[in-house]
């Protein structure tokens, strides 16, 4: 069996957050006279921390991984797109690399809008020396020769072809990293990791921005996204600092160049300085808009996280209305 | 030979045929169903920025924007639906609360994309407070500025600098809600004038420097001035668009009849002012072939924001400059000198251009004394309550000897060149929309090369072969003057084929058609000062 084949077998998904076939990504890739494969290290959303995790504990397997992508593509070149945090690794690197010789490189995420610079089409006009801001698609990168990949990605496809994938992926829990079965359900990880809570609390499934908040009587599910649960204390916590503290961290992140990812974000944040809850009728406007018309999915994804946590935790336990 | 799909898609329960390739916007405009939007224009690449084109797609849950997403067989769009129309409007308010209102004395005020959707959706126009009050406005010489205040953030701008013109100028800094287009700190680049950005900007936020109100003052009160208005050959084709008037026709006639009503004494044919030019030019040129073959190719000069251009980006070159002055210029000198005696007389240029207005500011050229855009003057008739549609014409006034001239043709890229070669005798097809027109004709012993160069950006490629040609027409605006960065805002892609169309009709039923047959002009020349005949760039 060839590893494209293992890989449809598997139904590997890609672990950036998108969980996108990696077979369908694979077979519609459609060369070009430079075809690259781009490594995605940039992590960079608040409580997902298992790609560093990864490049510290299984260099080895990443590099395989890549290998493997980059031959089945026949890659022309090969970029570590790197979080600047692990600049002080990079000797490790460019030795675990080595073998791919010149055509290997490493490009540091820039330190503006740290956590849209991981968006993939944001990393190919960074690396084409544009505009740090998304591009529409179609076309996908791998409609142009370009395949990129999250670093876990690659971990799991040199497990593949080592024959030693289990079906697991990493978990960030609390800022500490488990690898287990995918498909546990979010309250069977949290007691075999035991960080099951003895308080009241509820949880983000996904990463600490973009993740669907769950209380403590929906945990029956698998984790999104990342893979990331962040565990929150539903007596202790403050509803608008969390909320503010969610519409911040996009904000601060938004390139500005579609209308709800700009004015949308800048109107919530200035509603929730001076409202002391979530009734004005705008804000549920402007979530809405986020949600279905941002250009990418960095804002879109916020307004799930808030409607999500409003919907199960703040109604349900906080207000009563539900 | 690769042939296109017919696909079946339905908009809002309405089956029609579309083009494999369409975006919905296309298909929508294509059968006269509104779909709002701002930032798209089909001379620009597809942004999908202002997300105010959204539409919902039957069987998916997110929202589309038709301007970037294709038609596909058998999708079902709807561009009404309780979800579309929420989204949208929360979009525009966004955009609304982005803008500061300036219509009082705004010269889009009454074509103005936003107000016309507040009206159309019935949206408050001020929704949340102006974010933007305390940004500043950015002059570019005295021709265009940037006013952030007003800004929503569409980056038309942009790339009308950077990819139509390839001048870079305007920028875009920081990001986020904390955006904003600058002018270029880089002492390496400068704005030519060309106005092209303001072409594409929906919220009047990169405009012409206004000086409407400085001659609406003095239409008011004249103290013992004379006024004389004079209008440019691409101004008349264009005008009518202001009025919901027919596309590409010339509305010179109505357009004198109404500056007479609105107060001025006189209104001059700039074509008038172009024969001087020709002849003036073409004296030259002949001169340089037979005197000075080395100083060769002449370069036009009538254009200023191509002047502009070459002394910034390549001041080694200005000496091929032709010294003859543009047309408005020409007749602005001849209605000085020699039009009334002992009178205070006031000259205002009815231009398609916003760098004349930077033109008539230089050291040399202090004879015109206001330059008003298509848009300026169309904005002026409608505070006036005129409106073309009511006004029969009357002809242009005469002041020596001639109404008009030859010419008419200076209005679209080309015209100059052939002016000069009609003037020479010569005939040579330069016309067309391509980037770079060259011939070849026998003059005499002599081979003459000729290029016309159409838009600011395809100069650079003749920078390494200039030594093949002989004589060069620049024009820095796509299209020539038709195109022209004060031309009124249009949303077609063929709007200036359209003025092109209707220019080049009545150069052909025009009896009189070479600059030196207009004795007339050439009285006017002997006549005049020959400092205002030629000028040294400094």
């Amino acid at each position: 069996m060839n590893i494209l084949e293992k890989i449809n077998q598997a139904s590997l998904v890609g672990r950036g957050g998108a969980s996108f076939s990696v077979a369908d990504k694979w077979s519609s890739f459609e060369s070009s006279s430079n075809n690259q494969l781009i490594i995605n290290a940039s992590e960079g959303e608040p409580g997902v921390l298992k790609d560093g995790h990864i490049l510290e504990h299984h260099l080895e397997q990443l590099v395989l991984g890549a290998k493997l992508a980059s031959d089945f593509i026949s890659a022309k070149s090969i970029v570590l797109y790197l979080n600047p945090k692990f600049k002080d690794q990079e000797d490790r690197f460019l030795t675990a690399f080595k073998s791919f010789g010149q055509v290997f490189s490493i490009f540091y995420r820039p330190n503006r809008l740290p956590y849209l610079a991981g968006e993939e089409t944001v990393i190919l006009n960074l690396l084409a020396g544009r505009r740090l801001e998304p591009r529409l698609k179609p076309p996908f990168p791998s409609q142009e020769g370009i395949l990129i990949h999250n670093v876990e990605t690659l971990y799991d496809i040199a497990l593949l072809s080592e024959n030693k994938y289990q079906g697991n992926r990493f978990y960030t829990i609390n800022g500490q990293v488990y690898s287990l079965d995918k498909s546990l359900t979010i309250g069977e990880i949290l007691k075999k990791s035991n960080q099951y809570p003895l308080y009241p609390f509820f949880v983000q499934s996904g990463g600490g921005v973009s993740g669907e908040v769950l209380n403590s009587k929906q945990l029956d599910v698998p984790v999104s996204g990342a893979g990331a649960i962040i565990i929150h204390n539903l007596k202790e916590h403050s509803p608008l600092d969390l909320v503010r503290s969610w519409i911040e961290f996009v904000f601060k992140n938004s390139c500005g160049q579609c209308t709800p990812g700009r004015e949308g974000l800048y109107r919530l944040r200035e509603l929730l300085q001076s409202e002391s809850d979530f009734s004005n009728s705008f804000f549920l406007d402007i979530l809405e808009t986020l949600q279905k018309s941002s250009r990418c999915t960095l804002a879109s994804s916020l307004s799930i996280t808030i409607l999500s946590y409003l919907k199960n935790v703040y109604e349900k336990n906080i207000t009563g209305k539900n | 030979m690769f042939m296109k799909k017919i696909l079946r898609v339905k908009i809002d329960g309405q089956e029609f045929l579309a083009m494999e390739g369409q975006s919905i916007l296309e298909l929508a405009n294509q059968n006269n169903i509104f779909i709002p939007n701002l930032c798209h224009h089909p001379n620009l690449t597809t942004k999908a920025n202002c997300r105010v084109c959204v539409v919902e797609i039957k069987g998916r849950s997110d929202l589309y924007t038709a301007c970037s997403t294709l038609v596909e067989e058998g999708m079902e769009i709807l561009t009404n639906s309780p979800l579309v129309k929420r989204v949208r409007d929360t979009n525009l308010k966004l955009i609304f609360s982005e803008h500061l209102e300036k219509c009082g004395n705004c010269i889009l005020n009454f074509n103005c994309d936003l107000l016309d959707l507040a009206r159309r959706y019935q949206i408050k126009i001020t929704t949340f407070n102006d974010r933007k009050i305390d940004r500043i406005i950015h002059l570019m010489s005295s021709a265009l500025e940037i006013d952030g205040s007003q800004c929503i953030d569409c980056q038309n701008c942009l790339e009308a600098c950077s990819e139509i013109q390839g001048i870079d100028f305007l920028e875009l800094k920081g990001s986020g809600a904390e955006q904003e287009i600058v002018p270029s700190s880089d002492p390496a680049k400068d704005c030519i004038y060309c106005g092209q950005c303001t072409l594409y900007c929906p919220s009047a936020s990169v405009q012409e420097q206004a000086q409407w109100s400085e001659v609406e003052a003095l239409l008011k009160d004249k103290q013992n001035k004379i006024l004389v208005a004079q209008i440019a050959p691409a101004s008349r084709f264009s005008i009518g668009e202001e009025f919901g008037l027919k596309l590409g026709e010339n509305y010179g006639a109505q357009l004198v009849e109404a500056l007479k009503i609105l107060g001025f004494d006189y209104v001059l044919d700039v074509n008038f002012g172009a024969d001087m030019t020709t002849i003036v030019e073409a004296e030259e040129f002949k001169d340089k072939l037979i005197n000075n073959p080395s100083s060769l190719p002449l370069f036009s000069s009538c254009c200023p924001a191509w002047v502009k251009y070459l002394e910034f980006y390549h001041p080694e070159l200005v000496s091929h400059l032709s010294l003859a002055r543009s047309p408005h210029l020409h007749l602005g000198a001849a209605v000085k000198e020699l039009g009334f005696k002992d009178k205070e007389v006031i000259v205002v240029s009815i231009m398609p251009c916003t760098a004349k207005k930077f033109e008539i500011s230089r050291d040399e050229f202090q004879v015109v004394d206001y330059v008003l855009t298509v848009r300026e003057i169309a904005y002026l008739l409608k505070r006036a309550q005129l409106d073309l549609k009511d006004i029969a014409g009357s002809d242009f006034d005469d002041l020596f000897g001639s109404k008009d001239g030859a010419g008419l043709i200076y209005g679209s890229s080309g015209g100059l060149s052939q002016s000069i070669l009609r003037l020479l005798g010569l005939s040579l097809n330069l016309f067309g929309n391509d980037g770079i027109k060259e011939g070849e004709v026998q003059y005499d012993d002599k081979k003459l090369r000729i290029a016309v160069v159409n838009g600011i950006k395809n100069f650079k490629p003749l920078l390494t072969k200039l030594s093949d040609y002989d004589y060069i027409e620049v024009m820095a605006c796509p299209g020539g003057c038709l195109g022209g960065g004060g031309q009124p805002l249009s949303h077609l892609s063929n709007i200036i084929e359209l003025r092109q169309a209707g220019l080049w009709q009545e150069d052909q039923n025009n009896s009189l058609r070479v600059a030196s047959d207009n004795l007339a002009v050439q009285k006017v020349l002997k006549k005049i000062d020959p400092k205002f005949l030629n000028n040294k760039i400094k």
